[in-house]
């Protein structure tokens, strides 16, 4: 993972995965464009919840915001899926620092109950604001996106589109929070008082970690509206958030491969469940009761302590 | 320790991804039967229409094997939970449409699951015919997408005529904020100054709500011929016990999901009188009825609700075109589009050109605590 190598191979091996899984089935690629979209909302809750350390229980409305600001673009102005994926991450970056605004003077349990209830005012604004959004009917009907005048219909093409937009938001949050910035927000959320006192103003970097979350969550969102050309209220929930979360903890705070590894297992695991009918959920929810249990730290989070925060391992600081 | 969990952790994976494939293998033992895919909620918040779903699916299978199949091959209902939830939904869809051996899936069961999956389903040339979507906007979902429940439209204009008949002028309307209710209400506003009714009130619910005496307190100044309500039974009953404490006295007039058991139980004497319209009403002049209800409580030991007919008759109606046309995905859809008074236990049921089903409603009241015909 660490060599170039390594990352190219990866890149290189995700490209030609379809060829692959196109022999296989349709399903296969539906459920690789899902873990897509849940590796972008988990990875932007990482900025917020791993590397700020903000305990946010809210994500599925910035998910939210960005599919409806996307759709209404889509649909009312007749933009192209481009320009409402940009006003998308926009808008949503704009509603993160909104709500980061006031509960950055929250921590905790306190921070987690507002944010949470944000959520559910994101979502009632969706059922009740019928006039814009049509209520729980939904819109229907959004366009699919097009380059050079050629529109996607093949999930092949969608594919590829959730596969660069990954790769984009992977780079720019591997090199924001390997970046000063990323150092400024781990010695926050370690201790704010200690932070504070070398010089580092919390509030400012709490706030870039919000409304950076919330615009790549939004750019999640405008892609579910355009993939699946439907936006309804009940896709985004209290517990579509905590799913996101759990894909966080499970992979591992503060750890980049960690979020997209959450998002692939548990994408799949109910799916490879599926057969299990009723017991299904209650498996999943065994699986991860016993994961917390044997690995607290989540599946790629110890990886964080035998390196340093540059990627470096350890023994070069210990010296 | 830590290995010792590892280790665990990841044979428990691996034991359940390889009893996974497993379980994908031993599909090919059903070889040969005929396959109807069911969409249903069977987890989460709405696991009870699911289970309803399910029975009133396989109830019509097993009546069909019974009789010796179709063609002598047995017919298989391959059951998939899309928890109600839109995401869940679409990835049942598509993995319906890339199994080959499902020739049409009967669901789903909300509205909004059936929207977001329709144009998977008509992209892939597969019925999709729900039992309980009744949105307006499920009539422009495709050419593929079927439903066996009319629409909210539908029953809002019956009612206002209805309405009329018994002779309310004045009007007040109580409804659940969501598509069902939005939808009811904008329909029967629509059709109220035609027919000579004014409505004096209009009040939301959010589902789930237990306190409507604010609401009815407004109502209750306005004095109003009948309160119509745009919503579930639970509701329902509260409302009109709520009333009767207040000292409110008017008629109620309800749609068909009004039509439950639990109505009776929770409204006690104070739904008394209250008049709805049900599609499933057995002991009454629908003999189909009173047979699948036979059938069911033989099967299930259990009294058949709604939603556990409408998958009945769903499920039915798919397995009919089987066994007319062959089966073959397209054929089922020509053979749904032609599909002219078909009688089943909802009623005899028809579908028009945008797939939605045209039917006429019993009309019901509450007498003595227990639904009978209005005469």
């Amino acid at each position: 993972m660490r060599s170039r190598a390594g990352r190219f191979a990866i890149v290189g091996l995700l490209i030609l995965l379809p060829l692959l899984l196109q022999q296989i089935d349709d399903y296969i690629l539906h459920i690789a464009i899902i873990i897509g979209i849940y590796a972008i909302l988990s990875l932007s809750l990482n900025v917020i919840v791993g590397y700020a350390g903000q305990f946010a229980l809210g994500h599925a409305a910035f998910y939210g915001i960005g599919a409806y600001t996307a759709a209404l673009i889509m649909l009312h102005g007749s933009a192209s899926f481009w320009l409402a994926l940009a006003a998308a991450a926009a808008v949503t970056g704009l509603f993160g620092l909104l709500l980061g605004s006031p509960v950055i003077r929250l921590r905790g349990d306190y921070l987690g109950i507002v944010t949470l209830g944000f959520g559910e005012i994101v979502r009632l604004i969706f059922v009740n604001w019928v006039d814009v959004t049509r209520g729980p009917m939904g819109l229907p009907g959004i366009p699919a996106p097009s380059l050079f005048g050629h529109a996607f219909t093949e999930k092949i093409e969608f594919y590829y589109l959730i596969l660069a937009l990954v790769l984009l938001t992977y780079f720019i949050i591997n090199r924001i929070v390997h970046s000063g910035i990323g150092l400024n927000l781990l010695t926050i959320r370690e201790d704010e008082t200690l932070a504070q006192s070398v010089g580092i103003r919390p509030n400012p970097y709490k706030l870039l970690a919000f409304s950076l979350g919330a615009c790549f969550a939004g750019v999640a969102g405008a892609y579910w509206a355009a993939y699946i050309s439907y936006v309804s209220p009940d896709s985004f929930r209290y517990l579509d958030s905590v799913n996101i979360l759990a894909m966080v903890i499970l992979g591992g705070t503060a750890s980049l491969p960690g979020s997209i590894l959450g998002a692939i297992l548990l994408v799949l695991a109910p799916e490879i469940l599926r057969y299990m009918n009723d017991y299904r959920m209650m498996l999943l929810g065994l699986a991860i009761i016993l994961m917390m249990i044997f690995k607290p730290s989540g599946f790629w989070g110890e990886k964080h302590r035998k390196y340093n925060f540059y990627g470096l391992a350890q023994k070069g600081g210990r010296k | 320790m830590k290995k010792t969990g590892s280790i665990l952790a990841s044979i428990a994976l691996a034991a359940s991804l390889l009893a996974g494939c497993s379980a994908n293998g031993g599909k090919q033992d059903a070889d040969g039967a005929i396959q109807i895919g069911l969409a249903a909620p069977i987890s989460g918040t709405q696991a009870q229409y699911g289970e309803a779903f399910k029975n009133g699916a396989e109830l019509a299978a097993k009546q069909v094997n019974d009789a010796g199949g179709i063609d002598g091959k047995k017919v298989k209902i391959v059951i998939q939970d899309d928890k109600g939830d839109p995401h869940e939904a679409v990835n049942v869809a598509n993995k319906f449409v890339t199994d080959k051996d499902i020739l049409a899936v009967v669901g789903h069961f909300n509205s909004s699951a059936t929207l977001a999956t329709a144009p998977i389903y008509n992209k892939n040339k597969i019925v999709e015919i729900s039992p309980s979507s009744s949105a307006p906007a499920v009539t422009n979902a495709g050419e593929y997408t079927f439903r066996v429940i009319t629409t909210d439209a539908f029953q809002a204009a019956y009612l206002a005529d209805w309405s009329k008949e018994l002779g309310y002028r004045k009007v007040a309307l109580i409804y659940e904020q969501s598509d069902f209710g939005l939808g009811l209400l904008d329909v029967y506003k629509e059709a109220a100054p035609k027919n000579n009714i004014e409505i004096v009130a209009a009040e939301s619910y959010n589902p789930g709500d237990k306190d409507f005496s604010t609401v009815l307190t407004k109502i209750k100044e306005k004095q109003p011929d009948a309160i119509f309500i745009g919503g579930f039974y639970n509701e329902a009953a509260l409302i009109a016990q709520q009333a009767q404490k207040l000292g409110l006295k008017t008629d109620y007039i309800g749609v068909d999901s009004l039509y439950s058991e639990a109505l009776l139980e929770l409204g006690g004497d104070a739904v008394e009188n209250m008049k709805l319209i049900g599609f499933f009403y057995p002991g009454g002049d629908n003999e189909e009825a009173t047979k699948f209800a036979e059938a069911y409580q033989t099967a299930y030991n259990s009294k058949p609700d709604t939603y556990a007919a409408y998958a009945y008759v769903a499920t039915s109606v798919v397995i009919e075109a089987i066994k007319h046309n062959g089966a073959d995905r397209e054929k089922i859809k020509e053979y749904l589009k032609t599909l002219h008074d078909y009688k089943g236990p909802t009623g005899v049921l028809s579908f028009d050109e945008n797939g939605d089903v045209v039917t006429t409603p019993e009309r019901l009241t509450i007498r003595n605590g227990a639904f009978e015909l209005y005469q």
